[in-house]
């Protein structure tokens, strides 16, 4: 503990002197400067998360515009909370939460959206010809999926339900460990195992359906 | 165990999570069990798709997009704290000024209160006598009428510091938007004899006005006179904050984070009194003032 507050009192110093370059600092270190209302540290903390929370986010609700708000939204919280945050954690578990949160909020949007334009009564409006349902065309990000079997994965990911989406794109595609996602979706490791694997075993049938269909 | 329990370790398997005892067991059971052979097979298949899946970037604006979002919030926080900060400066400056000189601090309010009582009074009273006894009694809660130079009574001291250190006649050339260009400035701003301070000098002075605010576009007008009182709520502090020379030390300069929506151009009218868009009027000779702090009101 000792040994870890004087090795954060030398980089404290070391900020404060301005000998590091800030592209090598680790985001913690980073961090503090943001806290102390360094624009720059911010900038860079910003470019070495863009596109990995892009890429996280458009995994999860598969929709450009939408992952391009998130993404925005994203930063803007981790700025105004910038106070909030605390050295303990990494501050990518951090951001990741933050992320996560508006993704899954944005996906429980849809699915009430969903649930009221499926319960409409038709008779409410007499120009109504039918009902919405969910459009399983291609989306506006299915341009980015090269092949027919990315799109097949992307399929997949959008067919499962929002807890394993999550640990499934945070494991399989962000690559993170068990614990990590564990500390972003604020619950125990073992349920994270559990998830991964019956998100996996969820991918793997609606996979080897489509080989079905295609072959 | 069955083999719905080795199905729950296959992802573990896979990961590398297992102990190496539960390792072997899993792999002893899928020697012996085909259909979990199959099972397993597909889910490494499965992982393996989904991690070939390509690293998907946003579009190119997006990052120019984000940056300016980010400049907008950065600066509207620097706002907001420069305001906050003044504010509570100004009232531990008054809780100060109670402690050590309660009475000057009593005697100063009622100064002020007496002022604006007897400035609103006049002010209510001056449009109904000159108005046409046909207009009734409601006249008295209309608009102000802008009052004339010659009738203006004059100015009383300010309680305002800005205002009696500003009080400069400057015109203030229409912006370069054609919305407000339509907008003409108010008569009173460029028809006042009253010149306690001026701007003068061989050029005329540009005051660049720096905001993120979206919603602004461009300045309305520049109140540079005592008859055209403006309510002290309207004033921003952040665009006072600015604008003050040399700025805040304590704070990071906001120039490069700020997106200039609008110039003005600030001349000395004294000779161009109701031709605010004149610019072949010769301006005052000698250096140019330093200017301190501007009100603007958009």
């Amino acid at each position: 503990m000792a040994e870890n507050t004087s090795t954060n009192a030398v980089q404290v110093t070391d900020i404060e002197s301005g000998v590091l370059d800030e592209l090598t600092l680790s985001d913690e270190v980073l961090f503090v400067r943001v806290q102390r209302d360094d624009i720059r540290a911010f900038e860079v903390i910003v470019g070495r998360y863009r596109t990995r929370l892009y890429n996280c986010i458009y995994r999860m609700v598969h929709n450009m515009e939408c992952a391009e708000d998130l993404v925005q939204e994203t930063f803007l919280r981790v700025y105004r909370n910038r106070h909030n945050y605390k050295a303990i954690s990494n501050l990518s578990t951090w951001i990741y939460t933050i992320a996560l949160n508006l993704a899954r909020s944005e996906l429980r949007k849809r699915k009430r959206r969903q649930f009221f334009s499926l319960n409409a009564s038709p008779h409410e409006n007499s120009t109504r010809e039918g009902i919405d349902l969910p459009d399983t065309s291609a989306g506006p990000g299915d341009h980015l999926e090269q092949n027919e079997l990315g799109r097949a994965i992307q399929h997949a990911i959008d067919q499962l339900p929002d807890k394993y989406r999550s640990v499934i794109v945070l494991r399989d595609i962000e690559e993170l460990s068990y614990e990590q996602i564990g500390e972003i979706l604020r619950c125990p490791t073992g349920t994270v195992k559990s998830r991964v694997n019956r998100g996996r075993l969820r991918l793997q049938e609606m996979l080897r359906q489509w080989q079905v269909e295609i072959l | 165990m069955d083999c719905s329990g080795y199905e729950r370790q296959m992802s573990d398997y896979l990961d590398g999570q297992l102990s190496k005892a539960t390792e072997d067991e899993l792999r002893f059971h899928l020697n012996g069990c085909p259909r979990c052979r199959l099972r397993i097979k597909d889910m490494e298949s499965a992982v393996r798709a989904v991690k070939s899946l390509p690293a998907v970037s946003p579009r190119p604006m997006f990052e120019q997009q984000l940056g300016n979002l980010l400049n907008r919030e950065v600066a509207r926080e620097l706002y907001a704290s420069s305001w906050l900060k003044r504010v509570s400066a100004a009232f531990s400056e008054l809780g100060e000024l109670s402690r050590q000189r309660p009475v000057q601090l009593v005697f100063a309010t009622s100064l002020i209160l007496t002022i604006t009582v007897i400035g609103g009074f006049s002010f209510v009273a001056g449009p109904t006598e000159s108005s046409d006894s046909s207009a009734g009694p409601s006249m008295a809660f209309s608009l102000p009428t802008p009052i004339e130079p010659e009738l203006a009574p004059p100015d009383p001291v300010s309680p305002f510091p800005l205002e009696r250190e500003l009080a400069p006649h400057m015109a203030v050339n229409p912006p370069m938007n054609t919305e407000q260009a339509t907008n003409p400035p108010p008569p009173a701003a460029t028809s006042l004899p009253y010149t306690p301070n001026r701007i003068t000098g061989d050029r005329p002075g540009i005051l660049t006005v720096r905001t993120m605010e979206p919603m602004i576009h461009g300045i309305r007008f520049v109140s540079a006179g005592t008859g055209m009182r403006l309510d002290p709520s309207l004033f921003d502090e952040a665009f006072g904050r600015d604008l003050v020379a040399g700025g805040d030390p304590d704070q990071p300069a906001p120039e490069d984070l700020l997106q200039t929506v609008g110039t003005a151009e600030l001349r000395d009218t004294r000779n161009a009194i109701g031709v605010p868009g004149a610019t072949d009027t010769p301006a005052a000779s000698g250096p140019t003032a330093p200017l301190k702090r501007v009100r603007i009101s958009f």
